[in-house]
């Protein structure tokens, strides 16, 4: 499978122009009867090779919109892209026709432009060769036309109706000129019809003057035959006047003459200065004539013949024919007129055989047209079949197809009415899926009747709970706005009990501050009570001492005797006061003890103050917390119960339409039965 | 001067112990002097009443007081506990110990009643100096280490 369109076609046609390309070579060469000569065969070999090579670019450039359409993806198929890609392949076959057919006339112009520049030595070509090289192009340009055009017609018709589907899909148009298919047809033929018809009259022609060539050079011969006669009946002695009265009978026949002996020839002025103009003669005739008795020397290109005749040992006669090659007048006329009438003929036959087909095509054309914007089948009729060929069997087609549309569109008609009970004769896809949507119909129109019944029953049904409903809706609504009243006086309360809270907390917390402060300065009482025993200490210390001291005193008054009495007084009296400070110190360490003692249970009680205040203000802030909380979830919930109140009074309205609607859906079941009561069944459905 | 000297004769001063289980006194004459239990470590004093064999209840710390006797060039400390009074006393206030209280130790010299007040038992140094040197001598017999308890 060949990928894309333009390597599609530039094998094909390049398969095709390679097979035809050796015949035509051929025929070109013997045309310019070139034969079998190497030179001119490479030539067109390689302008064959050129041709193929331009033809193919110009098709690749012609087709590039194309493959750019193919190369996208479906997505990015813009209209625009598809409109430029049928507009290649649309034009694509009159152009390359076009442009294949110059091609060809280029190849054959070049051709035989460099035939020709090869010169006469190489391939001598009559003055006629470039009329016989202009018919041939123009036969080869009517040829190649008739076989390009229709071949592009065929390779892009898949490629032009997949843009046609695609536009038809996205609903847009493409830019299509209007087209005659007779017109094409007729073109087409004529091509047809003029490429070999010219190509005939090329050859010919070439062979008219190929011909004259051949009669001019048998001339000559029998002319320096005849010569040679004349001249050996001539006395050897007479002099040149008897020659020139010979040779004067021979001009009149445009035959100049020559004697070639020992000496200078002698002869006619006019045959004497060619020898001696024509260098390539004068050596011919030296070489030949030593051993041939006759022989011709004629060129196609030139414009006479000259022929030699051995008359004995001696001499030979040679004779000029002025004769230029030429083609029959009578062959050039009848050519033309020909070639004119079948220039004419053949598109008019064309023309005609065209519109056999087209006519019954345009008829059926104008029949879908008045179908698509008129739908009037009544009066479209059926269309006249002209033979049993593949348009009377399409207009057949056609006929039976309006037939059904006529069942189809009476059945439907009948429908519209309310009568389903037609029915639909024939078979296919069309009256079967008629028949079937039918069918479906009756059974819908069966359901619709049963269910607007029960539409209608619901209906009322709706109607009457929606009533209910509505009431209940605002019974609701006004519980609704009754408990947001409720919940807006809560919170109020909790506010309030927050604010009650947050100085039931001031306070607690002021008072464990206060006792944190008791705490510290019973601690500090404490310390300084035990400054006071550790100074009681030293005071009973010193007391004791002095107690002692006052003893060892007494005792030394004591042993003193008599002498010591007054010192045992004293001593006494110390001791008295020492046991009297002894007993205060002890007084005073109970007292600072029963301070301690008190300072400890202030402490244990502060203490116990302290949590209690601390439980206090744990119990205040967890209380303030949650009055919050109760404050937030009071106001929230105030706030959803005004929502649910705001959606229970949309639900009132909401309800309030519902009943509203079921009262007209109520109406409109009443409605549907009543229309769907117009139907009429046939059969009861399922 | 007669009388004075008679005075001076009769005068007996004594240094009473109030301990908790009664009162005890020590002629004041024996006594050198009083000091603070703990001054001379070395040397710990024997308890009075234990040399007496009474056993007394713990007394508080601040009553003790350590009683340096001097008995005919000997030193001897004792640890007593209680008030320490120095109480004057005449011969007549001396009066022999009852039988029974003598039975119960040696260590006892008199009864004393001054003033009215109860009696009190008067400690003879010499036997006291006596005892503490039993009490350092090996463990005495189960006898004399029997003891009463106030």
């Amino acid at each position: 499978m060949l990928k894309t369109l333009t390597l599609r076609s530039t094998l094909t046609y390049a398969v095709l122009d390679l097979l035809f390309a050796p015949f035509v070579i051929l025929a070109f060469t013997q045309l310019l009867g070139t034969g079998g000569a190497a030179d001119p065969w490479l030539t067109m070999v390689g302008l064959t090779a050129l041709k193929i090579t331009a033809w193919a670019i110009y098709l690749s450039i012609e087709l590039s919109p194309w493959e750019r359409f193919a190369r996208t993806a479906a997505k990015g198929r813009t209209p625009e892209l598809v409109q430029a890609a049928d507009r290649s392949l649309q034009s694509l076959p009159l152009r390359f026709g076009l442009v294949y057919s110059l091609t060809w006339i280029a190849t054959y112009g070049a051709g035989f432009l460099i035939v020709k520049g090869l010169g006469a030595e190489h391939a001598p070509l009559p003055t006629q060769a470039d009329n016989a090289i202009a018919i041939l192009c123009l036969a080869v340009f009517f040829g190649g036309f008739a076989f390009a055009y229709p071949l592009g017609s065929t390779l892009t018709a898949d490629a032009a109706s997949e843009c046609s589907a695609l536009a038809r899909a996205g609903s847009y148009s493409l830019d299509r000129s209007p087209s005659s298919l007779q017109l094409r047809i007729a073109a087409v033929a004529m091509a047809l019809a003029l490429g070999p018809m010219l190509w005939m009259v090329a050859l010919g022609y070439i062979k008219q003057v190929e011909s004259s060539h051949t009669e001019r050079v048998t001339h000559a011969a029998l002319a320096s035959s005849e010569l040679a006669l004349a001249i050996g009946a001539m006395n050897p002695s007479e002099d040149d006047t008897a020659l020139g009265v010979v040779l004067d009978g021979f001009q009149k026949r445009s035959v100049d003459g020559l004697v070639l002996d020992a000496g200078k020839p002698r002869g006619s002025d006019v045959a004497t200065r060619l020898l001696a103009a024509d260098p390539e003669l004068s050596r011919w005739l030296t070489s030949e004539t030593p051993h041939s008795s006759a022989g011709t020397r004629a060129r196609i290109d030139l414009p006479y013949v000259v022929a030699f005749h051995r008359v004995d040992p001696t001499r030979v006669a040679v004779a000029v024919l002025h004769a230029p090659v030429a083609a029959s007048a009578s062959f050039v006329l009848s050519s033309i007129v020909f070639t004119l009438l079948v220039g004419v003929w053949a598109p008019i036959c064309a023309y005609a055989l065209g519109r056999a087909v087209s006519r019954p095509i345009g008829k059926l054309t104008t029949i879908a047209r008045r179908i698509v914007e008129q739908g009037d089948l009544k009066e479209i009729g059926t269309v006249a079949v002209a033979a049993n060929d593949e348009i009377g069997v399409l207009t057949e087609k056609v006929n039976d197809v309006l037939d059904l549309m006529r069942d189809v569109s009476l059945a439907a008609h009948a429908i519209a009415k309310g009568d389903l009970r037609a029915v639909v004769e024939g078979t296919g896809e069309l009256p079967d899926s008629f028949r079937g949507m039918l069918e479906s119909l009756r059974g819908m129109v069966h359901q619709i009747r049963e269910t607007s019944v029960d539409l209608a029953s619901a209906a009322a049904e709706i109607f009457a709970a929606s009533q209910e409903q509505e009431a209940a809706a605002a019974s609701q609504s006004s519980a609704m706005v009754e408990i947001s009243r409720t919940m807006d006086s809560l919170s109020e309360s909790a506010a309030h009990v927050s604010d009650a809270v947050q100085g039931v907390l001031g306070n607690a917390e002021r008072t464990l501050h206060n006792t944190d402060d008791m705490v510290r300065r019973i601690g500090e009482l404490t310390q300084h009570a035990n400054r006071i025993g550790e100074i009681l200490e030293v005071i009973r210390d010193i007391a004791d001492r002095s107690d002692l001291l006052a003893l060892n005193g007494s005792l030394e008054a004591s042993h003193a005797g008599e002498g010591g009495r007054g010192f045992a007084l004293v001593a006494s009296e110390m001791r008295r006061l020492a046991e009297r400070v002894t007993a205060s110190v002890s007084d005073v360490k109970k007292l600072v003890s029963d301070i301690r003692d008190s300072g400890s249970s202030t402490v244990m009680a502060t203490e116990e103050s302290k949590k209690l205040a601390e439980g206090t203000t744990d119990a205040a802030r967890q209380i303030t917390f949650v009055t919050q909380q109760q404050r937030s979830g009071t106001e929230q919930v105030s706030q959803s119960i005004k929502g649910i109140a705001d959606v229970v009074s949309q639900a009132v309205s909401a309800t309030s339409q519902t009943r509203t609607s079921a009262q007209g859906l109520k109406t409109q079941a009443d409605r549907l039965s009543a229309l769907v009561k117009r139907f009429e069944l046939t059969t009861e459905a399922p | 001067m007669q009388p004075r000297a008679e005075a001076a004769a009769s005068r007996a001063p004594l240094l009473t112990i109030s301990a908790a289980c009664g009162t005890w006194g020590i002629p004041s004459s024996a006594v050198a002097s009083v000091e603070q239990p703990g001054t001379d470590a070395a040397s710990a004093p024997l308890s009075l009443l234990t040399l007496l064999g009474v056993a007394a209840p713990v007394a508080p710390a601040e009553l003790a007081r350590v009683l340096v006797l001097r008995v005919g060039g000997e030193r001897l400390a004792l640890l007593v506990h209680g008030a320490l009074t120095l109480v004057e006393t005449t011969a007549a206030d001396l009066l022999p110990l009852p039988a029974a209280v003598q039975s119960l130790t040696p260590l006892l010299s008199h009864v004393a009643v001054v003033d009215g007040k109860p009696a009190l038992f008067v400690v003879s140094p010499e036997r006291l100096l006596q005892a503490a040197r039993g009490a350092h001598a090996p463990s005495p017999s189960h006898d004399s280490a029997r003891g009463s308890s106030c």
